[in-house]
């Protein structure tokens, strides 16, 4: 079976972080304390909370990400089959890529591909 | 035991109490959640247990084709653009609400 | 004989951890981990796929799902800061209504399908590539092709990148990143980040 060696991966790299877990589970003193639980800053006392907000710019490019990713997965089939296609395949993907480039367009428009 | 497993292979009702199985747990989470964003998990519970129904009949019922494949990427592309425009508006009433507890978002009620 | 005993084992294991992950997902009290849960569900959902012949869809799964949807789902708990905010943890009566209703729907589909009949078809799946029949099927305009619902598809995809830029920009005080570049032609040019005024007001509305 061709996926015989996924399931073996997959079981090994799961097999590996449990067992680093678990050996240093078993092995590590536990002697937790207040400055040792406190999140590093490079030596400094951390200041306020680990949680902050983050700016909605990381939404923006997480959004564009998405919607060209489904774009890829649309694309590979129509690769893969293009040899058996005529024109008029091209001429669709041709309409679909257009679409998405229009929404492209906005959204560099609009300024949200910009990192202030 | 060998031979009881081979002859135990799942068969098409062991897949569909399977995606009944996670479609439920989804409709639990629906229903009981009251973060905006915990009901978007739920929901993407459900539409992902659809799409494993329509392999599963794709798979059981007409092998030769993949129209049930088809459906399932064009689930799965409706489901991203769920997402998109779900989370824009939770980020959205977050910054002008400061929550997203659905409980709280009763504004139309007046 | 050793191929189908695996199948069977593989699938129990996958269903196991499937069902076992996704009620993670709806009963985890923090969101994050709930998402990591979710990333889990879908993973499997993939390997479900492989077995079912479908290892094209496979992959789209764990393209857009595990690689695009989740990270979104995780940004959007970032932003409200729901896993701190709110710990999401029912109310005794509203997890029994809800388990009721779930557990209602459970037995009525089951009863469903337990009792109607399905036309079993013993054919062997193709043995031409997935990906190249998944790809002719799409793209065929003719009768019983998917072409229509393929350009549908791209314009909803637009719509949802508008709808997501609109939504999630028109919310950002001003001065912040993403204003320059609007709408007005003055908006464009530099504006300090934002002034103390505006800082008291914003604060005061997150704090209504």
């Amino acid at each position: 079976m061709d996926y015989f060696f996924v399931l073996m991966l997959a079981g090994m790299s799961a097999a590996m972080v449990a067992g680093g877990l678990a050996f240093s589970f078993l092995i590590a003193p536990h002697r937790p304390g207040a400055i040792k639980n406190s999140p590093y800053e490079c030596g400094e006392p951390p200041i306020g909370q680990a949680w902050v907000q983050f700016n909605v710019g990381y939404y923006l490019f997480g959004l564009l990400f998405l919607v060209f990713d489904v774009e890829a997965a649309f694309l590979y089939p129509w690769a893969v089959a293009f040899h058996g296609l005529g024109f008029m395949a091209f001429l669709e993907m041709g309409i679909f890529l257009l679409v998405l480039i229009l929404g492209l367009a906005y959204a560099w428009k609009k300024g949200a591909l910009e990192w202030v | 035991m060998t031979e009881f497993l081979a002859q135990h292979t799942p068969t098409l009702t062991h897949w569909l109490y399977l995606s009944t199985l996670l479609f439920s747990i989804g409709l639990y989470g629906l229903l009981t959640r009251r973060n905006a964003v915990g009901i978007l998990m739920a929901v993407e519970l459900m539409l992902n247990s659809a799409a494993l129904n329509f392999v599963v009949f794709n798979r059981f019922c007409a092998p030769a084709t993949v129209d049930g494949q088809i459906m399932a990427i064009f689930v799965i592309a409706a489901a991203a653009a769920e997402v998109v425009v779900g989370m824009a508006i939770f980020v959205a009433l977050y910054r002008y609400r400061g929550t997203v507890d659905v409980n709280a978002m009763d504004t139309m009620k007046d | 004989m050793i191929a189908s005993a695996s199948y069977t084992v593989i699938f129990y294991l996958l269903a196991a951890l499937a069902v076992l992950l996704s009620l993670a997902v709806v009963n985890a009290w923090k969101l994050l981990r709930a998402a990591i849960a979710l990333m889990g569900v879908l993973s499997m959902s993939a390997g479900l796929y492989v077995m079912l012949d479908a290892s094209f869809l496979a992959g789209v799964q764990v393209l857009v799902y595990v690689g695009g949807i989740v990270v979104l789902i995780v940004f959007a708990v970032m932003l409200t800061r729901s896993a701190e905010l709110l710990q999401d943890n029912p109310a005794p009566l509203r997890k029994i209504l809800g388990a009721i209703a779930s557990l209602a729907f459970l037995a009525a589909t089951v009863g469903v399908f337990r009792s109607s009949p399905f036309l079993l078809s013993a054919e062997k799946a193709p043995l031409r590539d997935n990906t190249t029949l998944i790809g002719e099927k799409l793209l065929d305009y003719g009768a019983g092709g998917y072409v229509l619902p393929f350009e549908i598809i791209s314009l909803l995809l637009l719509i949802a990148i508008i709808g997501g830029i609109v939504v999630a920009r028109k919310t950002e005080p001003q001065g912040q990143p993403f204003t320059t570049g609007g709408d007005e032609a003055g908006e464009a040019e530099f504006r300090p980040p934002f002034t103390q005024e505006e800082h008291e007001d914003e604060l005061e509305l997150v704090e209504k």
